[in-house]
Protein backbone atom coordinates (compact mmCIF):
# COMPACT_ATOMS: atom_id res chain seq x y z
CA UNK A 1 0.00 0.00 0.00
CA UNK A 2 2.74 2.39 1.08
CA UNK A 3 4.87 1.38 -1.88
CA UNK A 4 1.97 1.89 -4.23
CA UNK A 5 1.46 5.39 -2.88
CA UNK A 6 5.11 6.26 -3.34
CA UNK A 7 5.09 4.95 -6.89
CA UNK A 8 1.91 6.86 -7.62
CA UNK A 9 3.32 10.01 -6.09
CA UNK A 10 6.49 9.80 -8.13
CA UNK A 11 4.55 9.16 -11.31
CA UNK A 12 2.57 12.26 -10.63
CA UNK A 13 5.58 14.33 -9.65
CA UNK A 14 7.76 13.42 -12.62
CA UNK A 15 5.69 15.01 -15.41
CA UNK A 16 5.17 18.08 -13.27
CA UNK A 17 8.89 18.61 -12.79
CA UNK A 18 9.40 18.12 -16.50
CA UNK A 19 6.68 20.61 -17.33
CA UNK A 20 8.45 23.21 -15.23
CA UNK A 21 11.76 22.80 -17.04
CA UNK A 22 10.41 22.36 -20.58
CA UNK A 23 10.07 25.68 -22.39
CA UNK A 24 6.41 26.37 -23.14
CA UNK A 25 6.27 29.54 -25.27
CA UNK A 26 2.49 29.48 -25.72
CA UNK A 27 1.86 29.33 -21.97
CA UNK A 28 4.49 32.04 -21.37
CA UNK A 29 2.76 34.26 -23.92
CA UNK A 30 -0.59 33.98 -22.16
CA UNK A 31 0.92 34.63 -18.76
CA UNK A 32 3.02 37.56 -20.02
CA UNK A 33 0.22 39.41 -21.79
CA UNK A 34 -2.22 38.58 -18.98
CA UNK A 35 0.17 40.08 -16.42
CA UNK A 36 0.17 43.50 -18.11
CA UNK A 37 -3.54 43.51 -18.93
CA UNK A 38 -4.30 42.84 -15.30
CA UNK A 39 -1.79 45.38 -14.01
CA UNK A 40 -2.89 48.20 -16.34
CA UNK A 41 -6.59 47.46 -16.91
CA UNK A 42 -7.13 50.77 -18.74
CA UNK A 43 -4.57 50.05 -21.44
CA UNK A 44 -5.97 47.88 -24.26
CA UNK A 45 -3.66 45.20 -25.67
CA UNK A 46 -3.01 46.86 -29.03
CA UNK A 47 -2.08 50.17 -27.37
CA UNK A 48 1.08 48.62 -25.91
CA UNK A 49 2.81 49.11 -29.24
CA UNK A 50 2.94 52.80 -28.37
CA UNK A 51 5.27 52.11 -25.48
CA UNK A 52 5.71 55.00 -23.08
CA UNK A 53 2.87 57.07 -24.57
CA UNK A 54 0.20 55.23 -22.62
CA UNK A 55 1.74 56.41 -19.39
CA UNK A 56 2.69 60.02 -19.89
CA UNK A 57 0.54 62.80 -21.28
CA UNK A 58 3.49 65.07 -21.98
CA UNK A 59 5.25 62.38 -24.00
CA UNK A 60 1.99 61.65 -25.83
CA UNK A 61 1.63 65.30 -26.76
CA UNK A 62 5.25 65.44 -27.94
CA UNK A 63 4.64 62.33 -29.98
CA UNK A 64 1.56 63.77 -31.67
CA UNK A 65 3.67 66.72 -32.74
CA UNK A 66 6.45 64.49 -33.98
CA UNK A 67 4.24 62.29 -36.14
CA UNK A 68 2.62 65.21 -37.89
CA UNK A 69 5.78 65.21 -39.97
CA UNK A 70 7.06 61.71 -39.33
CA UNK A 71 10.85 61.91 -38.97
CA UNK A 72 11.18 58.35 -40.24
CA UNK A 73 9.57 59.23 -43.58
CA UNK A 74 12.99 59.91 -45.12
CA UNK A 75 14.32 56.60 -43.85
CA UNK A 76 11.36 54.75 -45.39
CA UNK A 77 11.85 56.53 -48.73
CA UNK A 78 15.61 55.90 -48.72
CA UNK A 79 14.97 52.32 -47.66
CA UNK A 80 12.61 51.73 -50.57
CA UNK A 81 15.18 53.08 -53.03
CA UNK A 82 17.85 50.79 -51.58
CA UNK A 83 15.44 47.87 -51.51
CA UNK A 84 14.63 48.30 -55.21
CA UNK A 85 18.24 48.85 -56.29
CA UNK A 86 19.77 45.89 -58.09
CA UNK A 87 22.88 44.13 -56.81
CA UNK A 88 25.84 43.80 -59.22
CA UNK A 89 24.42 40.43 -60.32
CA UNK A 90 21.12 42.01 -61.35
CA UNK A 91 19.04 40.57 -58.50
CA UNK A 92 17.23 42.61 -55.83
CA UNK A 93 16.38 42.11 -52.16
CA UNK A 94 12.95 40.91 -53.23
CA UNK A 95 14.53 37.69 -54.53
CA UNK A 96 15.64 36.72 -51.01
CA UNK A 97 12.29 36.92 -49.25
CA UNK A 98 8.89 35.31 -49.42
CA UNK A 99 6.31 37.55 -51.15
CA UNK A 100 9.16 39.67 -52.49
CA UNK A 101 9.81 40.99 -48.98
CA UNK A 102 6.53 42.91 -48.82
CA UNK A 103 4.32 42.56 -45.73
CA UNK A 104 6.47 39.93 -44.04
CA UNK A 105 8.30 41.84 -41.27
CA UNK A 106 5.81 40.61 -38.65
CA UNK A 107 7.17 37.05 -39.02
CA UNK A 108 10.69 38.02 -37.87
CA UNK A 109 12.80 36.98 -35.97
CA UNK A 110 12.48 33.63 -37.69
CA UNK A 111 14.04 30.32 -36.72
CA UNK A 112 16.22 28.95 -39.51
CA UNK A 113 16.21 25.14 -39.41
CA UNK A 114 19.23 24.98 -41.75
CA UNK A 115 21.62 26.80 -39.44
CA UNK A 116 19.69 26.13 -36.20
CA UNK A 117 19.84 29.84 -35.41
CA UNK A 118 17.42 32.71 -34.99
CA UNK A 119 17.40 35.19 -37.88
CA UNK A 120 16.12 38.70 -37.13
CA UNK A 121 15.10 40.84 -40.12
CA UNK A 122 18.39 42.77 -40.07
CA UNK A 123 20.41 39.57 -40.24
CA UNK A 124 18.18 38.32 -43.09
CA UNK A 125 18.90 41.55 -45.01
CA UNK A 126 22.64 41.04 -44.53
CA UNK A 127 22.37 37.41 -45.58
CA UNK A 128 20.65 38.55 -48.76
CA UNK A 129 23.48 40.98 -49.43
CA UNK A 130 26.18 38.37 -48.90
CA UNK A 131 24.31 35.85 -51.08
CA UNK A 132 24.36 38.45 -53.84
CA UNK A 133 27.99 39.43 -53.50
CA UNK A 134 27.50 42.60 -51.44
CA UNK A 135 29.18 43.40 -48.10
CA UNK A 136 27.30 43.24 -44.78
CA UNK A 137 25.93 46.48 -43.36
CA UNK A 138 25.91 47.70 -39.76
CA UNK A 139 23.01 46.11 -37.89
CA UNK A 140 22.33 49.17 -35.75
CA UNK A 141 21.75 52.19 -37.96
CA UNK A 142 22.21 53.67 -41.44
CA UNK A 143 21.30 51.90 -44.67
CA UNK A 144 20.24 48.64 -43.08
CA UNK A 145 17.95 50.45 -40.63
CA UNK A 146 16.44 52.31 -43.62
CA UNK A 147 15.79 49.07 -45.52
CA UNK A 148 14.27 47.60 -42.37
CA UNK A 149 12.12 50.73 -41.95
CA UNK A 150 10.78 50.33 -45.48
CA UNK A 151 10.11 46.60 -45.13
CA UNK A 152 8.43 47.16 -41.74
CA UNK A 153 6.25 49.93 -43.16
CA UNK A 154 4.76 47.38 -45.58
CA UNK A 155 3.68 45.32 -42.55
CA UNK A 156 2.14 48.22 -40.64
CA UNK A 157 -0.87 47.03 -38.65
CA UNK A 158 -0.30 43.34 -39.30
CA UNK A 159 -0.37 41.18 -36.18
CA UNK A 160 3.07 40.07 -35.03
CA UNK A 161 3.39 36.38 -35.82
CA UNK A 162 6.66 34.91 -34.60
CA UNK A 163 6.82 31.12 -34.65
CA UNK A 164 8.77 28.89 -32.26
CA UNK A 165 8.63 25.55 -34.06
CA UNK A 166 8.77 22.18 -32.27
CA UNK A 167 12.48 21.94 -32.80
CA UNK A 168 14.65 21.53 -29.71
CA UNK A 169 17.11 24.12 -31.07
CA UNK A 170 14.33 26.69 -31.54
CA UNK A 171 13.01 26.01 -28.05
CA UNK A 172 16.54 26.32 -26.64
CA UNK A 173 17.02 29.67 -28.42
CA UNK A 174 13.69 30.91 -27.09
CA UNK A 175 14.61 29.81 -23.57
CA UNK A 176 18.05 31.44 -23.80
CA UNK A 177 16.41 34.72 -24.83
CA UNK A 178 13.99 34.47 -21.94
CA UNK A 179 16.83 33.83 -19.49
CA UNK A 180 18.79 36.80 -20.89
CA UNK A 181 15.76 39.05 -20.47
CA UNK A 182 15.19 38.13 -16.84
CA UNK A 183 18.82 37.84 -15.67
CA UNK A 184 20.35 40.68 -13.73
CA UNK A 185 23.66 41.87 -15.07
CA UNK A 186 26.05 44.81 -15.08
CA UNK A 187 27.48 46.62 -12.12
CA UNK A 188 24.03 48.06 -11.33
CA UNK A 189 22.57 44.55 -11.08
CA UNK A 190 19.46 45.15 -13.20
CA UNK A 191 17.67 42.82 -15.61
CA UNK A 192 15.65 44.02 -18.58
CA UNK A 193 12.63 43.04 -16.49
CA UNK A 194 13.76 45.23 -13.56
CA UNK A 195 12.99 48.29 -15.68
CA UNK A 196 10.52 47.11 -18.32
CA UNK A 197 8.38 44.79 -16.13
CA UNK A 198 8.74 45.71 -12.45
CA UNK A 199 9.15 49.46 -13.06
CA UNK A 200 7.02 49.67 -16.24
CA UNK A 201 5.11 52.94 -16.51
CA UNK A 202 7.30 54.63 -13.91
CA UNK A 203 9.73 57.46 -14.50
CA UNK A 204 13.47 57.07 -14.79
CA UNK A 205 15.07 60.51 -14.97
CA UNK A 206 13.30 62.13 -17.94
CA UNK A 207 11.93 58.89 -19.41
CA UNK A 208 8.82 56.86 -18.83
CA UNK A 209 9.78 53.19 -18.80
CA UNK A 210 7.94 51.37 -21.58
CA UNK A 211 6.40 48.05 -20.56
CA UNK A 212 8.03 44.92 -21.99
CA UNK A 213 4.75 44.13 -23.74
CA UNK A 214 4.86 45.88 -27.10
CA UNK A 215 8.50 46.87 -26.66
CA UNK A 216 9.64 45.56 -30.07
CA UNK A 217 6.60 46.53 -32.16
CA UNK A 218 7.73 49.98 -33.32
CA UNK A 219 11.22 49.08 -34.47
CA UNK A 220 13.12 50.32 -36.26
CA UNK A 221 12.36 53.73 -34.79
CA UNK A 222 13.42 57.34 -34.88
CA UNK A 223 14.60 58.75 -31.58
CA UNK A 224 15.15 62.45 -31.17
CA UNK A 225 18.19 61.72 -29.00
CA UNK A 226 19.67 59.55 -31.77
CA UNK A 227 18.75 62.00 -34.50
CA UNK A 228 18.07 59.11 -36.89
CA UNK A 229 16.45 55.72 -37.18
CA UNK A 230 17.90 52.85 -35.17
CA UNK A 231 17.20 49.14 -34.93
CA UNK A 232 16.18 47.02 -31.96
CA UNK A 233 19.80 45.90 -31.58
CA UNK A 234 20.87 49.53 -31.19
CA UNK A 235 18.44 49.79 -28.29
CA UNK A 236 19.73 46.55 -26.72
CA UNK A 237 23.24 48.04 -26.80
CA UNK A 238 22.01 51.26 -25.15
CA UNK A 239 20.07 49.46 -22.43
CA UNK A 240 23.00 47.13 -21.62
CA UNK A 241 25.19 50.20 -21.13
CA UNK A 242 22.59 51.78 -18.84
CA UNK A 243 23.29 49.07 -16.26
CA UNK A 244 27.08 49.36 -16.75
CA UNK A 245 27.32 46.12 -18.69
CA UNK A 246 29.32 45.71 -21.89
CA UNK A 247 26.95 45.22 -24.80
CA UNK A 248 27.01 41.99 -26.82
CA UNK A 249 28.06 42.02 -30.46
CA UNK A 250 25.23 43.29 -32.69
CA UNK A 251 25.16 39.96 -34.52
CA UNK A 252 25.53 37.81 -31.37
CA UNK A 253 23.44 34.76 -30.62
CA UNK A 254 22.51 36.42 -27.31
CA UNK A 255 20.84 39.39 -29.04
CA UNK A 256 19.19 37.18 -31.67
CA UNK A 257 17.69 34.97 -28.97
CA UNK A 258 16.67 37.99 -26.88
CA UNK A 259 14.84 39.52 -29.85
CA UNK A 260 13.19 36.14 -30.50
CA UNK A 261 11.79 35.89 -26.97
CA UNK A 262 10.76 39.54 -26.74
CA UNK A 263 9.03 39.63 -30.12
CA UNK A 264 7.29 36.33 -29.48
CA UNK A 265 5.83 37.86 -26.31
CA UNK A 266 4.26 40.51 -28.59
CA UNK A 267 2.51 38.00 -30.83
CA UNK A 268 -0.92 39.26 -31.84
CA UNK A 269 -0.07 42.94 -31.33
CA UNK A 270 -0.03 45.03 -34.50
CA UNK A 271 3.24 46.12 -36.09
CA UNK A 272 3.57 49.86 -35.49
CA UNK A 273 6.88 50.45 -37.19
CA UNK A 274 8.74 52.37 -38.06
CA UNK A 275 8.03 54.40 -34.94
CA UNK A 276 9.11 57.65 -33.37
CA UNK A 277 10.09 58.49 -29.82
CA UNK A 278 10.98 61.84 -28.26
CA UNK B 1 63.06 56.49 22.03
CA UNK B 2 60.33 58.70 20.72
CA UNK B 3 62.26 59.23 17.51
CA UNK B 4 62.78 55.48 17.14
CA UNK B 5 59.07 54.84 17.36
CA UNK B 6 58.40 57.50 14.82
CA UNK B 7 60.93 55.91 12.53
CA UNK B 8 59.24 52.53 12.90
CA UNK B 9 55.90 53.94 11.95
CA UNK B 10 57.47 55.60 8.97
CA UNK B 11 59.13 52.39 7.87
CA UNK B 12 55.84 50.57 8.39
CA UNK B 13 54.11 53.00 6.09
CA UNK B 14 56.80 52.83 3.48
CA UNK B 15 57.19 49.07 3.35
CA UNK B 16 54.02 48.16 1.41
CA UNK B 17 54.63 50.87 -1.14
CA UNK B 18 58.29 50.00 -1.50
CA UNK B 19 57.47 46.28 -1.63
CA UNK B 20 54.92 46.57 -4.42
CA UNK B 21 57.16 48.91 -6.35
CA UNK B 22 60.04 46.51 -5.95
CA UNK B 23 57.96 43.42 -6.76
CA UNK B 24 56.15 44.73 -9.85
CA UNK B 25 58.14 43.91 -12.93
CA UNK B 26 57.25 43.67 -16.55
CA UNK B 27 56.76 39.94 -16.06
CA UNK B 28 54.58 40.24 -12.97
CA UNK B 29 52.43 42.93 -14.58
CA UNK B 30 52.06 40.80 -17.69
CA UNK B 31 51.03 37.79 -15.65
CA UNK B 32 48.48 39.86 -13.68
CA UNK B 33 47.06 41.02 -17.00
CA UNK B 34 46.91 37.45 -18.28
CA UNK B 35 45.08 36.32 -15.15
CA UNK B 36 42.59 39.16 -15.47
CA UNK B 37 42.11 38.37 -19.13
CA UNK B 38 41.22 34.75 -18.35
CA UNK B 39 38.63 35.83 -15.80
CA UNK B 40 37.22 38.38 -18.25
CA UNK B 41 36.88 35.71 -20.89
CA UNK B 42 34.79 33.69 -18.46
CA UNK B 43 32.62 36.73 -17.63
CA UNK B 44 32.03 37.44 -21.32
CA UNK B 45 31.09 33.83 -21.97
CA UNK B 46 28.46 34.21 -19.26
CA UNK B 47 27.21 37.38 -21.00
CA UNK B 48 28.06 39.61 -18.08
CA UNK B 49 31.13 41.76 -18.64
CA UNK B 50 31.11 45.01 -16.73
CA UNK B 51 32.14 48.25 -18.38
CA UNK B 52 34.38 49.05 -15.39
CA UNK B 53 36.25 45.77 -15.91
CA UNK B 54 37.09 46.64 -19.49
CA UNK B 55 38.14 50.15 -18.42
CA UNK B 56 40.48 48.78 -15.72
CA UNK B 57 42.02 46.39 -18.24
CA UNK B 58 42.56 49.26 -20.65
CA UNK B 59 44.35 51.18 -17.89
CA UNK B 60 46.52 48.13 -17.16
CA UNK B 61 47.56 47.73 -20.79
CA UNK B 62 48.31 51.41 -21.18
CA UNK B 63 50.44 51.46 -18.01
CA UNK B 64 52.32 48.36 -19.20
CA UNK B 65 53.03 50.03 -22.50
CA UNK B 66 54.31 53.12 -20.69
CA UNK B 67 56.56 50.99 -18.50
CA UNK B 68 54.69 51.72 -15.26
CA UNK B 69 54.58 48.11 -14.11
CA UNK B 70 53.26 48.84 -10.61
CA UNK B 71 50.29 50.76 -12.01
CA UNK B 72 49.75 48.05 -14.62
CA UNK B 73 49.69 45.34 -11.99
CA UNK B 74 47.36 47.28 -9.69
CA UNK B 75 44.89 47.95 -12.51
CA UNK B 76 45.04 44.32 -13.68
CA UNK B 77 44.32 43.04 -10.18
CA UNK B 78 41.39 45.44 -10.05
CA UNK B 79 40.09 44.22 -13.42
CA UNK B 80 40.31 40.62 -12.27
CA UNK B 81 38.42 41.38 -9.06
CA UNK B 82 35.64 43.11 -11.00
CA UNK B 83 35.47 40.25 -13.50
CA UNK B 84 35.18 37.76 -10.63
CA UNK B 85 32.29 39.72 -9.17
CA UNK B 86 30.42 39.65 -12.47
CA UNK B 87 31.09 35.92 -12.80
CA UNK B 88 29.60 35.42 -9.33
CA UNK B 89 26.61 37.52 -10.34
CA UNK B 90 26.07 35.53 -13.52
CA UNK B 91 26.40 32.20 -11.69
CA UNK B 92 23.83 33.27 -9.10
CA UNK B 93 21.45 34.51 -11.82
CA UNK B 94 21.43 31.08 -13.47
CA UNK B 95 19.17 30.01 -10.62
CA UNK B 96 17.65 33.33 -9.59
CA UNK B 97 16.34 34.67 -12.93
CA UNK B 98 13.21 32.54 -12.73
CA UNK B 99 12.07 34.60 -9.74
CA UNK B 100 11.72 37.64 -12.00
CA UNK B 101 9.91 35.82 -14.79
CA UNK B 102 6.28 36.75 -15.45
CA UNK B 103 4.09 33.69 -15.94
C1 LIG C 1 17.85 50.96 -15.87
C2 LIG C 1 16.60 50.71 -16.51
C3 LIG C 1 16.63 49.92 -17.81
C4 LIG C 1 17.05 48.64 -17.99
C5 LIG C 1 17.66 47.71 -16.97
C6 LIG C 1 16.76 48.32 -19.37
N1 LIG C 1 16.19 49.38 -20.00
FE1 LIG C 1 15.40 49.40 -21.86
N2 LIG C 1 14.90 51.34 -21.65
C7 LIG C 1 15.13 52.11 -20.52
C8 LIG C 1 14.74 53.49 -20.79
C9 LIG C 1 14.84 54.64 -19.81
C10 LIG C 1 14.24 53.52 -22.12
C11 LIG C 1 13.70 54.73 -22.88
C12 LIG C 1 12.31 55.00 -22.47
C13 LIG C 1 11.41 53.91 -22.92
O1 LIG C 1 11.05 53.93 -24.08
O2 LIG C 1 11.12 53.02 -22.11
C14 LIG C 1 14.33 52.14 -22.61
C15 LIG C 1 13.88 51.74 -23.85
C16 LIG C 1 13.95 50.46 -24.33
C17 LIG C 1 13.41 50.02 -25.60
C18 LIG C 1 12.68 50.92 -26.60
C19 LIG C 1 11.25 51.11 -26.21
C20 LIG C 1 10.53 52.13 -27.01
O3 LIG C 1 9.29 51.98 -27.15
O4 LIG C 1 11.16 53.07 -27.47
C21 LIG C 1 13.68 48.70 -25.72
C22 LIG C 1 13.34 47.79 -26.88
C23 LIG C 1 14.42 48.29 -24.53
N3 LIG C 1 14.55 49.37 -23.71
C24 LIG C 1 14.90 47.03 -24.29
C25 LIG C 1 15.63 46.66 -23.15
C26 LIG C 1 16.26 45.38 -22.97
C27 LIG C 1 16.21 44.23 -23.96
C28 LIG C 1 16.88 45.40 -21.76
C29 LIG C 1 17.74 44.33 -21.13
C30 LIG C 1 18.93 43.99 -21.85
C31 LIG C 1 16.62 46.71 -21.18
N4 LIG C 1 15.87 47.46 -22.06
C32 LIG C 1 17.03 47.10 -19.92
C33 LIG C 1 15.63 51.67 -19.34
C34 LIG C 1 16.10 50.39 -19.09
Amino acid sequence: MKLALIVLASLWAAPLAQAASQPDPAADLQGFQGYFLKRFPKVPLAAYVNGPYNFSKSERDQWKQIIEFPPYAFAVADGKTLFDTKFANGKTYASCFPNGGIGIAQTYPMFDAKTGRVVPLGVAINRCRVANGAAKLSLTTGKLADIEAYMTSTSDGKPIDVVVPHDPRALAAYQAGKEYFYSRRGQLNFSCASCHVQAAGMHLRGDVLAPALGLTASFPLYRSSWGDVGTLVRRFIGCNKKVKAEPEAADSTAYRDLAYFMTYMNNGLPIAGPGARP
Amino acid sequence: MKGFRCGLVLVGLLVPVAASAAVASKASAASAIAAAQAEMKLAASMQDQWIATVAAMKDARLALKQGDFAAAETAAVHAKALASLSVEQAKAQRALWVNEAVH
